[in-house]
């Protein structure tokens, strides 16, 4: 690692008038970022370490939505009460992820600025249009089998590695911002980005913005007695997803009032299957509904030498999770 | 603090005033006896948090210098490490696992892999287990680190030590470490009812009851184990874990 | 032996360095400190071919901290090693960084050191290095038509044997199999990276810490390095995180350490990277493997071809033994056993647990359940057929061979009648259940090794030291070496200390080949003896009952006693074929739909002679299942065909399994004794704990499945597509 100046910022201003410097970033748990930073994939002039604001409660909001403040560690997110009572698919989602270590260091705003990355863009003597724009993408003719099949473009075909937003994609999160020019929110579904032409972007944000908070709506602990996510992996845990789906459903009576179907491991952000959740809108639970809605979450999908195999893992994984789902009982 | 991980080693154990330490490189950063007893309205961990004035200093002044300050080669850290407090010099790319073997003279915490992908490392912060590859030293000003070291008391090994030996949860020995305070830290998180991948149902909130075979493996699953010792680490945290009532009421606090 | 102090050897007595270990006080190679300790970094080459055209390191040497920056074009010159023998193999010099030629991507080119670690790390990214690349030879099927025989094998085995005819032994035959068999390229990945410390007193003398697993060649191997006497070199090593074949060189990692220390006049302290341990350590080939079988209608074998072809690299020849258990496992007149090698920009392979029986196994035991499954035999029976009596590639009998009652005792324990032969007969829900087994075998050789003995008596307390240049690589040496004494002796066992690892204590060959533990307690027991006829030699009393070492020594009113002996295999061992056997039973889970595999319970039984502790040695046998786990169900590491680097480069792409992925696995030992293997009846438990364990599991996987995968490791994306009609 080069030398970088270390800042410890203690309210939120703070730091994110120190983020603004050229060649600034913030350090929460460090789980991600210092694993770049020893590879030489990041290399910060400066530090600026949010591990003292005051953004770590989980609360309740007026209205029935639960806040999740961004330097709650994973760990405590997960085990929430309310938010394993209401939202149990993001304590689900959290607790796929990683390991029990990584988990309590890691906060929820790091989890959700987690780089979109690949072999090829951890290893600094290989071509990677992500890590060094314009440099190529040497996953395309590559060794792609953990690469994405939705979403991709001829720059980068990276999938995203982790698991929490994949539940808050599918229960419409909304994220709080601070920044320079002050504070805004933008929805989860906007936060996230496709590799496009600027595959080096992973997130919407300007620079020096901070996440202060995720908030979960109200209206997405409907999906609280219906929801599961599964994994798949190579190994029973510690270890990134094949493929993973968030899936729930709001049933009314025998019929889906409203189903949300996000994948993980298959795109380069978590990919809401809007056309699976449309198709299943209104229907009656079956495996052959679920098998429709699964062809069309991945009609788009495009495999490369290795990954091929994922088109149809992802489908049936969504068959199996929505299966499992519609199975839960209260 | 639950049985298994409150510290009692506390005032005590700090040097004197006048002491040579040389853990303790610098006069004016020197934790000694006298300035804790001033600073701390109260004694353990709380009060070392609150009081910590190597902490708020160098907070403060980091703020001030914000813009200005080039990358220091050392900034100044206070730690307390099994239960003995330190003002140390570090270079802010040190990881606090490099901290404790290369420049404390701990070297019982193991360099596994460096990157968070083996649990060799792992080490109790402020309670709770982390790979202390991926902490960088200076975010845990005024941290209280459990390794190792400060499991045993003397020659009375900490029950998860003895049960690793009696099972037979190591071969080699490397990751044990890891895997023994791992361990501490995962029951303390049992204790609070935390969930798992393996809990079938994250809605039911509560005691986690004693924990099945399936929740331990799972738990347990970031820290690998080469020589393959799992059965033998899953008997000895199970067997640890079904002790844990009495344990709590009877021994003396561990960290 | 003492049979009146209570026994200790066979008796599952804990760890005596348990308490060392899970108190963080055993000491790994880089946890020796020394004052004025600085840290070195080594650099590898990013290109896998070609040669190194200039390394720029100006602003390396600029940066702050930095002592030393070392590369082809200022490293001392050294001569050219002697050409390499079997004596001299592990013991001739390592010349550094004397060429800029490049065999593979990783290749040690320079070393950085620095005051702090930080500083060196920093530094080694500031070293510009260009190439002049050359296309490098990567990808096995591009560059498999180049194959040659090499002269010989690993460990002395020959390139092709044949026996009969094969060709006429398949035509022969009721049923055959005929089918291609890839496990890939593995890597040991011990917990401990590779570290070693060096320190210098003055030019001519050296301590070296290096985790190694075969200390006493190391001194000789610096000795020979630096042009220094071989008494000036100490190797310590007293823990060793971990090995499996990748700490027996004494290899340039360690040597620019030692180098290093010796320019700059401080202790350097070197660990490579975890990523640096899939480049320069060594590495299991990827072994294709062609498989004939055939057998007549009541599953005698008529006819076994075992052809493989593997790498090596360019520039030294290593071929994996991989077909050596088709030539000894079953009774078949006919057999041909074969290797070919071509040469790859990769490093050059190396002993990897169990060389030869890990992969070869998995075909060999794969075929036997596809011909059974042909012939409609249960394939324990089929290999209850073909069991032999004598190991027909040595024409010698098997010293003792117990797969029978191995295969017995295991399929009553497991409930193999249970089984189904139709695949796809058990479901539960999702998941489809299987059952498979397979036999194994693993060599059981004995070594020579010499010890120390001192004891010490105060009054009535009397204690023992052994100390011999072994090692314990969790292998529990240190354990099975202090029961041996404590037994022979007559002491308790918490009166007898072990000292091993340090080249300044008598040789021993190691801890390799399954030979360490039966190899160290013969020498044990040796120099125990020999002390206690030495003492009985100066004592004029008669002893009733076999005296205990404290008895003899207040007799001859003696405080203090030292003994040295050497154990040398007897020429009789070689009379025999020796082996342990085992059989493995695993009961798979497997959820089609997703792919997954499970395997909630395994069942090894193993015959390996005396077992000097039933509990190490069984962590040793379930250490080399999970092994086995993993080379069945996720481990492999890829290279890319383009660069030559492996694109699995962390731990988090080469998957080793975690705690999650081992169910209820139990061990048994089959009571076997076996005076001819060496004096003790010890075999090594070792390696035999991963010979067949990957076949018994695609085993399982097909009668859970009735998809048959040839080619390691079984992950999800081979089980989930369609099966070819």
């Amino acid at each position: 690692m080069k030398p970088f100046a270390f800042t410890r910022a203690t309210d939120a201003d703070t730091a994110v008038q120190a983020a603004t410097q050229p060649g600034a970033r913030f350090l929460a748990g460090g789980t991600n970022i210092v694993d770049l930073m020893k590879e030489g994939v990041e290399a910060p002039d400066r530090l600026v370490d949010i591990n003292r604001l005051p953004l770590a409660a989980i609360e309740a909001q007026p209205g029935g939505g639960l806040r999740l403040g961004a330097l709650a560690r994973n760990s405590d997110t997960a085990n929430h009460p309310v938010l394993r009572t209401r939202y149990p698919l993001v304590a689900q989602a959290i607790l796929a992820g990683a390991s029990g270590q990584l988990r309590n260091a890691a906060t929820n705003g790091g989890n959700l600025r987690q780089r979109t990355r690949c072999p090829y863009f951890y290893d600094v003597t290989q071509p990677c249009n992500k890590r060094e724009p314009g440099t190529g993408c040497s996953a395309l003719q590559g060794f792609n089998r953990n690469h994405a099949v939705l979403g991709t473009s001829a720059k980068c075909i990276a999938s995203y590695p982790g698991d929490m937003a994949q539940a808050l994609h599918a229960l419409d999160a909304v994220v709080q911002l601070q920044g320079p020019s002050g504070r805004r929110t933008i929805p989860i579904a906007l936060f996230h980005r496709l590799p496009g032409e600027t595959p080096e972007l992973d997130a919407n944000l300007a620079p020096g913005e901070l996440i202060t908070a995720i908030d979960l709506p109200a209206e997405s602990a409907r999906f609280a007695q219906r929801s599961h996510y599964l994994k798949v992996r190579d190994r029973a845990s510690y270890a990134f997803a094949l493929v993973s789906v968030a899936a729930a459903l709001d049933m009314e009576g025998s019929r889906i009032r409203q189903a949300r179907v996000c994948l993980g491991g298959v795109a380069h952000m978590p990919w809401r299957a809007r056309e699976a959740e449309a198709l299943l809108q209104g229907a009656e639970p079956n495996m052959a509904l679920f098998r429709q809605a699964a062809e069309a979450a991945l009609a788009g999908a495009t495999g490369f030498e290795h990954n091929r195999f994922k088109i149809e893992l992802a489908k049936r994984s969504i068959v199996r999770a929505l299966e499992t789902t519609s199975r839960s009982t209260a | 603090m639950t049985s298994l991980l409150s510290d009692e080693r506390q005032a005590d154990d700090l040097p004197d005033d006048d002491s040579n330490s040389p853990l303790l490189p610098s006069p004016a950063g020197q934790l000694t006896r006298r300035a804790f007893l001033a600073e701390s309205g109260t004694t353990g961990i709380a009060g070392i948090l609150a009081s910590a004035p190597m902490a708020a200093s160098v907070a403060s002044a980091a703020q001030a210098n914000a813009d200005a300050a080039p990358p220091s080669s050392s900034m100044a850290l206070a730690l307390r490490v099994n239960g003995k407090p330190h003002a140390l010099q570090v270079d802010p790319r040190t990881t606090l696992l490099d901290l404790l073997r290369e420049q404390m003279a701990l070297p019982g915490t193991k360099k596994g892999c460096d990157h968070g992908q083996c649990g060799a490392c792992t080490v109790l912060v402020n309670g709770r287990r982390i790979n202390s590859c991926l902490a960088l030293a200076l975010s845990h000003d005024g941290a209280e680190i459990t390794t190792i070291e400060g499991l045993a008391r003397g020659s009375e090994l900490h029950p998860m030590q003895a049960a690793f030996i009696k099972h037979d949860g190591f071969q080699c020995g490397y990751c044990t470490s890891g895997q023994i305070c791992s361990a501490v830290g995962m029951l303390r998180e049992a204790e609070q009812g935390a969930p798992s991948h393996v809990t079938a149902d994250v809605r039911r909130t509560g005691p986690m009851a004693p924990l099945s075979d399936a929740e331990i493996r799972e738990r347990m699953s970031g820290n690998i184990c080469r020589c393959g010792a799992y059965p033998g680490i899953v008997a000895a945290v199970r067997e640890v874990s079904l002790a844990m009532p009495r344990a709590a009421s009877s021994r003396r606090s561990r960290a | 032996m003492n049979r009146q102090a209570s026994p200790l050897i066979g008796q599952p007595v804990d760890r005596v360095d348990g308490r060392l270990k899970v108190t963080g006080q055993a000491r790994y190679a880089a946890e020796f400190s020394y004052p004025g300790l600085v840290y070195g970094v080594s650099l590898g080459s990013t290109v896998a071919a070609g040669r190194v055209r200039d390394i720029d390191t100006a602003a390396a040497e600029q940066s702050p901290g930095v002592l030393l920056v070392l590369t082809h074009k200022n490293v001392p010159k050294m001569p050219p090693p002697a050409p390499e023998t079997p004596q001299n193999r592990f013991t001739r010099a390592t010349p550094l960084l004397q060429d800029t030629a490049i065999h593979h991507h990783g290749q040690l080119i320079g070393f950085v050191v620095a005051e702090t670690l930080e500083q060196a790390r920093h530094a080694a990214t500031l070293v510009k290095v260009s190439y002049d690349a050359a296309k490098p030879r990567i990808g096995f099927d591009a560059n498999v038509k180049d194959a040659y025989a090499p002269a010989a094998i690993n460990a002395g085995y020959k390139t092709d044997t044949r026996r009969g005819d094969l060709d006429q032994g398949l035509r022969a035959a009721a049923g055959t199999v005929d089918a291609v068999y890839n496990t890939p390229i593995e890597h040991h990945h011990p917990m401990e990276m590779h570290a070693t410390v060096a320190a210098w007193e003055g030019d001519n003398r050296v301590t070296v810490h290096h985790s190694l697993q075969m200390v006493s060649d190391a001194a000789p191997a610096i000795a020979a390095t630096f042009g220094i006497p071989r008494e000036n070199v100490r190797v310590v090593c007293p823990f060793v995180g971990g090995g499996f074949g990748s700490k027996i060189l004494t290899r340039d990692n360690a040597m620019l350490a030692v180098l290093a220390a010796r320019l700059v006049k401080r202790p350097v302290k070197h660990v490579l990277t975890r990523q640096q341990m899939f480049m320069v350590v060594g590495l299991r080939q990827h072994n294709r493997q062609h498989m004939r079988l055939g057998a007549d209608a009541s599953g005698r074998l008529t006819g076994l071809g075992h052809d493989t072809v593997t790498h090596t690299s360019v520039h030294e020849e290593f071929v994996e033994q991989t077909g050596v258990i088709s030539r000894m496992m079953y009774e078949v007149p006919n057999s041909q056993v074969t290797h070919r090698a071509f040469r790859l920009n990769v490093q050059t392979p190396k002993w990897t647990r169990a060389p030869g029986e890990a992969p070869g196994s998995f075909a060999l035991e794969s075929a036997m359940d596809e011909l059974a499954e042909q012939l409609k035999i249960d394939p324990v029976e089929l290999r209850v057929r073909n069991d032999a009596r004598t190991d027909l590639d040595t024409g010698k009998p098997f010293g003792s061979r117990s797969l029978i009652e191995c295969m017995r005792i295991g399929a009553e324990k497991f409930g193999w009648s249970n089984r189904s032969a139709m695949p796809r007969s058990r479901r539960q829900g999702h998941w489809l259940v299987g059952y498979g087994m397979s036999a194994a075998s693993r060599g059981a050789p004995h070594r020579g090794a010499s010890a120390n003995l001192v004891l010490t008596r105060s009054g009535r307390d009397v204690r023992a030291v052994v100390e011999m240049c072994a090692t314990d690589l969790g292998t529990g040496s240190y354990t099975v070496i202090a029961q041996t004494a404590a037994e022979t002796l007559g002491l308790p066992l918490d009166k007898v200390e072990v000292r091993l690892g340090d080249s300044a204590l008598p040789p021993t060959p190691g801890s390799g080949g399954s030979w360490g533990a039966n190899t160290f307690c013969t020498a044990a027991l040796a120099v125990c003896e020999a002390a206690k006829q030495q003492l009985r030699e100066k004592v004029s009393l008669r002893f009733v009952r076999e005296p205990s070492v404290a008895e003899l020594l207040q007799a001859a009113q003696l405080n203090e006693w030292r003994a040295s002996n050497t154990a040398t295999p007897g020429a009789d061992i070689a009379a025999w074929s020796h082996y342990a056997f085992g059989a493995n039973f695993a009961e798979v889970w497997v959820d089609e739909d997703l792919g997954l595999v499970r395997v909630p319970r395994y069942l090894a039984v193993i015959a390996a002679g005396r077992i000097l502790n039933p509990k190490t040695a069984a962590s040793q046998i379930v250490g080399g299942i999970v092994w086995g786990i993993g080379n069945a169900l996720m481990e492999e590491s890829v290279l890319d065909e383009r660069s030559g680097h492996f694109v699995t480069r962390t731990l988090a792409d080469y998957h080793v399994p975690v705690n999650a992925d081992i169910g209820d696995v139990q061990v048994l030992f089959a009571p076997e004794t076996d005076t001819r293997v060496n004096r003790m009846g010890v075999k090594g438990v070792g390696e035999i704990g991963i010979t067949s364990v990957a076949a018994a599991i695609a085993n399982a996987v097909y009668n859970a499945t009735g998809r048959r995968v040839r080619d390691l490791p079984i992950t999800p994306d081979k089980l989930l597509m369609p099966v070819q009609a």
